[in-house]
């Protein structure tokens, strides 16, 4: 396995899809800070009372980006392991399927964390302009539950990526995961951002007076619970719910449970796989 | 151990296509043994269970005696080296990458035997070339290259001149008869090209239908083939008389001729003879090639 590790390590590093991505991070990272601060500073001049933009605003914002860019990196450095043949070469001298199989899904882990290291020391760096983390939020907590989320989409992209010997189409489901899953989550979460109740005037006795109706869009019961388990539950869902740290135990394990799940039975049934 | 890969009655069906119908085959160690065949015969699926690429529906092989269920048999993989159908390298490296690649998944505590494999398969001055930059036939090359990284015993070539030109071709026969005589590897290459085959080999296999039909050593071969040089003499009695002080076979075939079954070193031949007063007309190499021999081989398996 540390034998794999280090040929995947040095084929890493000299990948230039790995170094492409790694440039797109760093400068959408850099590019992120610089208009968040520029924003910070302009709203400062308008009011400086509460014209300021918090630093958490902008600073979790990487892992949509990073996300995508690993599911462009995992398709194409997996799938060229299929389409040059080069995943015969490990198996023909012995290595056993599930070591290759946790060797890739390691170093796509390597690769995407470097890809968010980047943009989190990089975010830092807006400090200086735009103060400390002023919500009170737990940095560390949302840091290392994005970082749980990037990892189980990591274990979905390598479960594709060793399972679809295609490169083009490999490349086209984890794409379409990352469309499909921001999509719901968006909608779900859009859904669960919706107040329970709206302000709206009415004229009572000639006077104009402001009442609460009940938004007939807010879910409740068992619906809100869905909602909340879909959020909960994908990655895209948590990104979006990072900021706010509502319910991190379950995201937690979500995480947990999808990156056990995708690895175990990626595995097996790439050890099963019919190798041309 | 006197074979270094047995199969015995190995079956593998795609759907409903049975690509192996017990298959059962023996590589000497040290041979270069020509799988021989036609297009879907099932040579490309035997390479490809025993490297473990795939695994059989019935049957089992052995390598170095280790059989592929035993959790033992990825040690006696390690000795082998194979390439598959087409050469596993990475377009994106140069060839030095790809073999320094291949020492870090082995393991290889020095990389210092890496030039000298490129050397042999004369791969030594591409520099930073990248292989998707190569020729086919150098992309064929690092191919072997990467196989013999970590000094294989056992080499699997599947179809290793396919695409390439009249030098690439001599060049690949030089380079598997250098490591079998050199090195001592035990190679198996497959191919439908006999003529190539019949100049390397040392052991025959020959596939259909997913059967071997027949095992035979070259040795073997060249007898059934009736490999002989026939001779037109002015005395066959005096030809008779030498042939049997040297103790070799033959056949008198008419007045003036004869077939002798055996290399005969001309020169004392021909001395010989002329002591008799015995002179040497005409002499010529004649032998069934291996593609007529094929063909009757497989015509007599479909008819029987």
């Amino acid at each position: 396995m540390l034998k794999l590790l280090n040929a995947s390590f040095y084929r890493l590093f000299r990948n230039k899809t790995f170094w492409i991505c790694f440039g797109i991070s760093s400068a959408l990272a850099v590019i992120n800070t610089v208009c968040a601060c520029i924003t910070h500073c302009v709203g400062i001049k308008t009011d400086p009372v509460n014209g300021g933009v918090p630093l958490e605003m902008h600073y979790f914002t990487y892992h949509y980006v990073v996300s995508i860019l690993t599911a462009v990196f995992a398709s194409l450095f997996i799938g060229s392991e299929y389409s040059d043949g080069t995943v015969r070469n490990k198996l023909i001298v012995g290595k056993q399927r599930y070591s290759v199989y946790l060797s890739y899904f390691i170093v796509v882990l390597a690769a995407c964390m470097i890809m968010a290291a980047v943009w989190i020391v990089v975010g830092l760096l807006g400090m200086p302009v735009m103060g400390n983390f002023v919500t009170g939020v737990n940095v560390l907590a949302c840091i290392g539950i994005g970082v749980l989320a990037l990892t189980a989409l990591c274990a979905i992209y390598t479960f594709i990526g060793m399972l679809i010997s295609n490169r083009a189409v490999s490349a086209v489901v984890m794409l379409l995961t990352v469309v499909v899953t921001v999509i719901a989550a968006m909608w779900c979460f859009a859904v669960l951002s919706e107040p329970p109740e709206y302000m709206s005037w009415e004229l009572v006795n000639g006077e104009m007076q402001q009442i609460c109706i009940p938004n007939k869009s807010y879910p409740t019961g068992a619906y809100r619970g869905f909602l909340e388990f879909i959020t909960d539950f994908l990655s895209m869902g948590q990104f979006l719910a990072v900021p706010n740290l509502a319910r991190p135990i379950n995201m937690v394990a979500y995480s947990a449970v999808i990156t056990v799940v995708f690895t175990v039975s990626g595995a097996l049934a790439f050890s099963h796989k019919h190798i041309k | 151990m006197k074979n270094v890969l047995t199969t015995d009655a190995l079956c593998k069906s795609y759907g409903s296509f049975k690509a192996l119908s017990g298959l059962t085959m023996r590589v000497p160690r040290g041979s270069i043994y020509g799988l021989v065949g036609r297009n879907g015969a099932g040579k490309t699926t035997l390479i490809r269970i025993i490297c473990g690429l795939q695994t059989p529906d019935s049957g089992e092989y052995c390598i170095y005696g280790e059989k592929n269920k035993s959790k033992s048999i990825m040690f006696s993989r390690r000795r082998m080296g194979a390439v598959v159908e087409t050469p596993s390298v990475y377009g994106d490296m140069t060839a030095y990458q790809n073999l320094m690649y291949q020492a870090k998944i082995l393991g290889l505590p020095s990389y210092d035997g890496l030039n000298e494999i490129l050397e042999l398969v004369n791969l030594a001055d591409t520099g930073k070339k990248t292989a998707k930059n190569f020729s086919l036939g150098m992309r064929q090359r690092l191919g072997i290259a990467v196989a013999l990284v970590g000094s294989p015993d056992f080499l699997v070539l599947d179809e290793p001149i396919n695409g390439l030109d009249p030098q690439g071709i001599i060049e690949v026969r030089e380079l598997i008869l250098k490591l079998n005589r050199e090195r001592g590897v035990t190679v198996l290459v497959s191919s439908h090209i006999l003529d190539e085959l019949s100049k390397l080999a040392t052991h025959y296999g020959f596939v259909n239908g997913g059967r071997i039909i027949k095992e035979i050593s070259a040795e073997e071969l060249a007898k059934d083939c009736g490999k002989c040089v026939q001779v037109t003499v002015t005395d066959v009695k005096a030809l008779v008389r030498v042939l049997e002080s040297m103790n070799m076979d033959y056949a008198v075939t008419g007045d003036n001729n004869a077939n002798i079954y055996a290399e005969p070193e001309f020169s004392s031949l021909v001395s010989a003879l002329a002591e008799q007063n015995c002179k040497i007309l005409k002499m010529t190499e004649r032998e069934e090639s291996l593609e007529s021999y094929y063909v009757n081989l497989l015509g007599g398996g479909e008819n029987a």
